[in-house]
Parts: structure tokens; C-alpha cells; sequence
């Protein structure tokens, strides 16, 4: 039988806590993985390869203490896979195709995300979101949809804090951009 | 910033797995975990390191050999040995609360739980019969594997029910198949197969228990997707066939060819059933049911051998009826009429004193109490019952009709009939 003890961590077998974890996580690995790549059916895919390789640690006799920052993990790492397959080139090609630089804290001077994203109307950020690089699309979906902290996040995509940190604003900027881009076309057509 | 992380986050509630998508990912996730089960021996592993650390502070080689050996003896060969004992002996208790436990706690899945409860229900039937055939089935034992068998059934059905809550579907055919190995157990306990010696009057009790374990599975066929019938007869027909083929030597020629003749029925069955879909979709899947509880009880009169020691073919899977079977029968029973038409008016050229007169009116009279009883299997008696019945009628229309061409007037009734 699978408990909750009083410090959050749960008890049980292995094989019961495992199941468990898709219960409860399945939805927000799927969510995560749609918001990534946009196509359900490989989404649902990815979903059960992670948890197929979470198995595999697991009957290997390895302890998992916390089932969701690992989910997270294998998750991402298989969506960098997908990636690498689909463009055909490193992670590093792809950053310097889609012109996104690691830039330094100084970019942050302007405005804090905090502010920027108080000029965002979120539903339209919603939407636009495929137009951005992946690197942006994924920070921006951990912190906002899955509500991960920038210190979480950088352990996730093994990063620093700060460069989580630029990389969220330099994300919030460009989305801001292209909103600002697509409500000027908005106008254009109106006015013909 | 809460406006933005609020609209975000309400976009993205919208998407989340389907009910139906969630199942088949959670089933595909189990069935994985079937084919990449935990390791056994970390069971063994984990003692190991607990006794390891209480070694080194004692004399670890002389006690590691003693306690080795024992260990072995305890752990390897007396659970082996205890895999032969019977209900009575020193080492069922082993069998019992030790090697079956074990076995149960690494069944991972609902389904793997509900085939092992199935596999032990079976396993007390065929204790029960071995102690039935050497006369040491007492009153106590048999009540002892009756009080087993139901909890066996109720553990198998308790699995079931926590499967409904997620996939009806899947319950549903873990119910067809509990009841196909109630079924078995059922004809193993009552034993109809004529060639071996019969315990059934001291096995009543278990009878009992079986029939009454039965009787509680529900085979509802309007909860199963008629679309996950088929496929799962389309894979356990093809399991059926595998072991057909490699059954060899091991199998009698007559119990092959009805096993193949079984499959081959099944198959027709099905046929039906597709056919049926369109128009009676209840009926359909109902006949579906009924088939795929039929494959796995052919699967398991070829894998099982004390079922194939104890129970006739026969008995176990009956030769259903399909429609093109029952519809040429019933052609034959109408020719047969036609055939007796003809023969009752030639009949009357002949004097009715003469030997012929009476013989082929005797035969009309054998004819027509046949055909009495035939009339009532027609539309859904059993099908080789009809079969014969219908031979029967032919022959004897057939016969009579001979004997008066014979006697030299089948030109006179072909003539007769046709100014008629």
C-alpha cells in the first residue's frame, strides 16, 4: 500500500510509488511535452519512453527519493534527443542558428522578467509560443506552466541560476517582440 | 505578473491526456513493466547484505559454511521438494505460505496477480484430484481446498475489480478468462472422460465451491468493446495455433485433428460474429465472449496436462454451430422431406399385404419419429446432435426411395410428382 508520510516523502514498494507517479504526473509530463514539440502523438510517446526508462533505474535496484524532478529530467533529455534527430545538428548549431546567446547578467539591467511580463497579455504568449527558439520555449514552459523555480530549472538543464535567469528574460523580451510583431501585422491588414 | 501566469497557465490547462489516451499509456506502461519485471534476486540480494554485516563480527568462515549450507537448504531445495507435496504432507505448508507467496509478491500487474490466483485455483483442483485418485482426499482435506479455491477466486476477482476502475474493457476479459479456468476446473473436478477413474463423488464439496466461484463471474458481454474482443481472440487463436504446431508426438492424431477442427469452428464462429455486428451488435459481441473463452480452454487442454488427462474434448469445447453449418443441415433436412414425399406415394403402388409394403412403411414410421425430434434442434439445438439426426433421415429417405426403384416404380413417382 502506497502512504504519504508527514515529510511528503511517500511510502510503498518501488512498483507501487512508480505507478503512483504516473498518476499523478503523467498529465503535466505529457502537458510539458506537447507545449515542446506540438504533435500529441509523440508527446504521448515521449511520455511512456520516460517512464519506461524510469522503470528500467528502478528494477536496476536504484532508490528514487523524488519521482518528479527525475521524470523532469529524462523527460527533457528526451526531448533534446528529439531535436537533435529532427534538425540533424548539435545543440550548439542550433543555438547559434536561432541566434540565441547565452548573453550575461547585464541583460537584465532594463527591465526585470517580472516587470516585462507585466506588459504580456499571457494567452497571446500562449499561442505564439512555437515561434520561439526551443532553448526559450523551454525555459518559459518550466517556469510558467510547470512552476518550476530558476534554481530547479538550472538543475534540470544543467545550467547555471544566472544563465536561467538571462535566458528567461532574453525569452520574455523575444516574445514580447513577436507579439508586438504580430499585432502590427494585425493592423496592417485591417488598414487594407 | 499573476495576470500573465494566470492566462498563461489557463491556455495550458486545456491540454492534458484523454481518459481513453491515459488508460492505453498506463496499459502500455504496464505491459512493459510485465516484460521488464524487478528483479528476483533482489530478494535474495538484500538478505545476503544483512547477514553479511553479522558475519564480520563473528566467525564468518565456520558459521558462513554452516549457515550457508542451511541456507541453501532452506532457501533452494526444500521449497523445490515442498513443489511436490500434497495437502497433508510435512512440506504443503512450504508450498503454501512460502513458494506460492513468493511467486505472488513478484506479480507485478493486476493481470499478472489475477492469471497467478487463476494458476494457484487450478493448482489446489489438481492436488484435490491427485488425493481423490489415491483414496486420501478425507473430509477436512477437501473442506480445507474448497475453503482455498474461494479464496483464490475472490483474490482473482478482487484484481478484477480494481482493473474496472480504470479499463472496463480489460476487466471484462480478465472475467472471460477466470471463468474459462472455473469452467476447466469444473469439468476436471466432475470428470467426464470415461478413460480414467473417476473421483467425483469425493470431490463433490470442491465441485461445489467451483460451480459456486463460477457462478459469481458476471460475463457481461455489453461492457466489452467489441473491437478489443476481436483482437485479443486474433492473438490468443494464433497462441492457440503455435501450440498446436508444436504440440508433435505429444498429442494423439484424433485429439489434434479435433482440437484443429475446434480452432477451425472458432474461427467460423467469428466470421459470424463480424457478420452479425451490423445488424445485432449485442448478439455479436456475446458471440465473441463465448469464443474467446472457448480459444482459452482449447489453449489450456493442450498446455495443461492433467486437463488432458481428465476432461474430453468434447465436453469442454462443444462443436458450436455456425451459420453455414446449421443452414446446410438444414437443406438436407428439407431434401429428406422431399425424398419421404416421394417414397410415401410410390408406397402406395405396392399391395399392402406384401413384405415390401411393410417394411418400407416401417421405415416411414422410423423416418418420421426421427424427423419429430429433429424439427425441434433445427433452428438452435446442438449442432452435432442435428448433424446426426439429419444423416439418420437421409439415409432412410434415401434407402426407402432406393428399395422402391428397385421394386421397379421410381419411374411411376418421378412421373406422379411432376403431373402432380
Amino acid at each position: 500500500m502506497v502512504s504519504r508520510e508527514k515529510n511528503g516523502q511517500i511510502s510503498g514498494s518501488q512498483e507501487e510509488r512508480f505507478l503512483q507517479s504516473f498518476d499523478e504526473y503523467s498529465d503535466a509530463l505529457f502537458r510539458h511535452a506537447f507545449i515542446r514539440i506540438n504533435d500529441r502523438e509523440k508527446a504521448i510517446d515521449l511520455v511512456h519512453d520516460t517512464f519506461a526508462k524510469v522503470w528500467t533505474y528502478v528494477r536496476g535496484g536504484q532508490e528514487i527519493d523524488s519521482f518528479r524532478p527525475f521524470l523532469y529530467k529524462v523527460l527533457n533529455n528526451l526531448i533534446i534527443d528529439t531535436y537533435r534527430k529532427k534538425k540533424e545538428s548539435s545543440l550548439d548549431s542550433l543555438l547559434a542558428e536561432e541566434g540565441v546567446s547565452e548573453g550575461s547578467f547585464d541583460d537584465l539591467v532594463d527591465d526585470s522578467v517580472e516587470s516585462l511580463i507585466a506588459t504580456i497579455d499571457g494567452r497571446k504568449a500562449f499561442d505564439l509560443l512555437d515561434l520561439l527558439p526551443d532553448e526559450y520555449k523551454e525555459v518559459i514552459t518550466l517556469r510558467f506552466v510547470d512552476g518550476l523555480g530558476p534554481k530547479e530549472i538550472a538543475s534540470l538543464i544543467e545550467e547555471t541560476e544566472n544563465i536561467v535567469s538571462v535566458r528567461l528574460h532574453r525569452a520574455m523580451k523575444a516574445l514580447k517582440k513577436i507579439i508586438a510583431q504580430q499585432e502590427d501585422l494585425a493592423d496592417q491588414k485591417r488598414q487594407n | 505578473m499573476d495576470n500573465f501566469k494566470q492566462q498563461f497557465n489557463n491556455k495550458a490547462a486545456d491540454i492534458r491526456l484523454k481518459d481513453d489516451e491515459k488508460s492505453v499509456l498506463r496499459q502500455r506502461l504496464l505491459t512493459y513493466m510485465d516484460y521488464h519485471p524487478l528483479l528476483e534476486d533482489q530478494y535474495l540480494q538484500s538478505l545476503h547484505a544483512k547477514r553479511k554485516s553479522f558475519f564480520t563480527t563473528t566467525n564468518a568462515l565456520m558459521l558462513g559454511r554452516v549457515a550457508g549450507a542451511l541456507s541453501l537448504f532452506f532457501i533452494m531445495i526444500v521449497p523445490v521438494l515442498a513443489e511436490k507435496s500434497l495437502p497433508g504432507d510435512a512440506l504443503y505448508p512450504v508450498k503454501i505460505s512460502f513458494n506460492e507467496e513468493i511467486r505472488g509478491a513478484f506479480k507485478s500487474s493486476p493481470y499478472k496477480k489475477i492469471e497467478w490466483e487463476t494458476e494457484r485455483l487450478e493448482r489446489r483442483v489438481a492436488e484435490a484430484k491427485l488425493l481423490a485418485d489415491s483414496g486420501r482426499l478425507t473430509a477436512s482435506k477437501e473442506e480445507e481446498m474448497a475453503k482455498a479455491i474461494k479464496q483464490h477466486s475472490n483474490a482473482a476477482k478482487d484484481s478484477i475489480a480494481s482493473i474496472r476502475e480504470s479499463d472496463e474493457d480489460e476487466a471484462a476479459i480478465a472475467e472471460i478468462s477466470l471463468a474459462s479456468a472455473l469452467d476447466i476446473s469444473a469439468e476436471v473436478l466432475v470428470g467426464n472422460n470415461s478413460t480414467t477413474t473417476r473421483a467425483s463423488s469425493t470431490t463433490s464439496m470442491l465441485a461445489e465451491a467451483v460451480s459456486q466461484a463460477r457462478a459469481s463471474v458476471n460475463l457481461n458481454s455489453n461492457e466489452t468493446s467489441y473491437d478489443k474482443l476481436m483482437a485479443r481472440i486474433e492473438s490468443e487463436t494464433t497462441r492457440a495455433y503455435e501450440y498446436l504446431n508444436g504440440l508433435g508426438d505429444s498429442i494423439s492424431p484424433e485429439d489434434k485433428a479435433s482440437i484443429d477442427n475446434r480452432l477451425s469452428n472458432l474461427k467460423t464462429r467469428v466470421n459470424d460474429a463480424a457478420e452479425l455486428k451490423a445488424t445485432d451488435s449485442k448478439q455479436s459481441t456475446a458471440i465473441l465472449v463465448e469464443v474467446l473463452g472457448s480459444v482459452k480452454k482449447v489453449i489450456s487442454f493442450m498446455t495443461n496436462l492433467d486437463v488432458r488427462n481428465n476432461v474430453k474434448i468434447d465436453n469442454l469445447v462443444p462443436v458450436a454451430s455456425t451459420k453455414d453449418e446449421r443452414e446446410v443441415l438444414k437443406e438436407a433436412f428439407t431434401d429428406s422431406e422431399l425424398t419421404i414425399g416421394r417414397v410415401k406415394a410410390g408406397v402406395t403402388k405396392l399391395a399392402t399385404t406384401s413384405t415390401n409394403y411393410i417394411d418400407i412403411s416401417n421405415g416411414i414410421d422410423d423416418y418420421n419419429g426421427i424427423h419429430a425430434s429433429t424439427t425441434k434442434l433445427l433452428d438452435d439445438g446442438d449442432l452435432s446432435t442435428l448433424k446426426e439426426s439429419v444423416n439418420q433421415m437421409v439415409n432412410i429417405a434415401n434407402g426407402l426411395l432406393n428399395n422402391l426403384q428397385v421394386l421397379g416404380i421410381g419411374f411411376d413417382i418421378d412421373s406422379q410428382e411432376s403431373s402432380d
